[in-house]
């Protein structure tokens, strides 16, 4: 999933200062699973709002609503109204979200609410952990199912460097675990360590964000 | 889709603080209390486990103009239901993080544990909690630019 944090109250409450009618927007799908900006945090961050502005005696309107995605066009209906009614949305999604959201109403003022992060997975309840970096070319099945492009902190596609020590990364020694030296030992436990003997070309890096903003077209499945 | 609360729900109760209390240990307690002043100026919700309790619900009811909140769970290593009383906690804590980091009072929201034989300690918490409010109403009236939207 794509992970996200909240941004701060205050860089939130600063950003809708101007506006007098908001709609706090929620998404259902991977910011609802990363506890993030699913319904509930919208509901959190939108009844914080409305008791900070009664404390100041501001009078604002602050609508929630979730939608069930909002990287895809078809769910904004359930919104046409209310995002045409405010001053400006708030959008609770990640970065996809919040762009799309912009596209499919060009008149509407559109602000961020969530800092997104990456593409995780939830190692236990409350901890998520970065695991693709959307290279465009998937290696991980020449490396015993884990990416050296992601878990390495220098990407490194023949082993590891200098800073790996006790199975940790010098970027942080007590926080990441060293990508190369993960590779190293489920390689072995598969049995397949003699694979690591193979050199690895070049990897083309223009798949991923170095050939500029990716766009996949798929004529078969187009309308 | 939502927004401000209105109508029947947002004006019941208005001024008085809301007790969330679990059934399987502080709502036993609250029956042997109920008749003590202490208590006159809470209204009792009873719960079948404090750990169903909401982040988005304690503040709702803020904002449905309740003084404060305080949630009742069982004491931590006695729970019903093993971990009820430490998620409510931690909601709770994320409720109260969510009041301060907007700079509002976060004493109005509250957990305590009670067991069900401890009565008398119950009165104590909620005489506490209701002096932790007026306190706050007291700083918020003499706080520069007072007035404006009087939240206690």
């Amino acid at each position: 999933m794509i992970t996200a944090v909240r941004k701060p109250f205050a860089e939130i409450a600063a950003s809708l200062e101007p506006y007098g009618r908001v709609l706090v927007l929620g998404c259902g799908t991977c910011v609802t699973v990363c506890m993030a900006g699913g319904e509930k945090e919208v509901g959190v961050l939108a009844s914080t709002l409305r008791l900070a502005d009664r404390e100041k005696g501001r009078e604002r309107q602050v609508l929630e609503a979730t939608i069930e995605r909002q990287c895809d066009r078809e769910f904004f209906d359930a919104v046409k109204t209310p995002v045409a009614a405010v001053d400006a949305v708030l959008s609770m999604a990640c970065g996809v979200g919040v762009q799309f959201l912009g596209e499919v109403f060009p008149d509407a003022v559109v602000l961020p609410g969530l800092d997104t992060k990456f593409y995780g997975a939830t190692v236990e309840q409350g901890v998520w952990s970065e695991r693709c970096s959307g290279c465009g070319t998937c290696v991980v099945g020449e490396f015993g199912g884990i990416c050296p492009v992601t878990r390495c902190s220098k990407s490194l596609l023949n082993g590891p460097c200098g800073g790996s020590q006790n199975g940790k990364c010098e970027v942080d020694p007590k926080g990441i675990d060293c990508g190369w030296q993960l590779i190293y030992d489920r390689m072995q436990r598969l049995g397949i360590l003699d694979r690591l003997e193979r050199v690895q070309p070049l990897k083309d890096w223009s798949t991923g964000r170095a050939g500029g903003p990716g766009k996949i077209v798929r004529e078969d499945v187009a309308l | 889709m939502s927004g401000t609360p209105t109508g029947r729900g947002a004006a019941e109760g208005a001024g008085r603080a809301t007790a969330l209390l679990c059934e399987n240990a502080a709502w036993l307690a609250w029956l042997e209390v109920r008749e003590d002043p202490a208590v006159a100026s809470f209204d009792a919700v009873r719960l079948p486990c404090s750990g169903t309790v909401e982040t988005g619900f304690l503040l709702r009811l803020l904002e449905y103009g309740r003084r404060g909140v305080i949630v009742l769970g069982c004491p931590k290593d006695s729970c019903e239901y093993t971990r009820g009383s430490h998620r409510a906690e931690k909601r709770v804590g994320v409720a109260r993080a969510a009041l301060r980091e907007a700079g509002l009072n976060e004493e109005r929201i509250r957990m305590d544990f009670i067991s069900s034989v401890d009565g008398p300690r119950l009165i104590a918490v909620l005489r506490a909690f209701i002096e932790g409010l007026d306190r706050g109403a007291a700083r918020a009236d003499s706080a520069p630019g007072a007035g404006a939207g009087g939240s206690p």
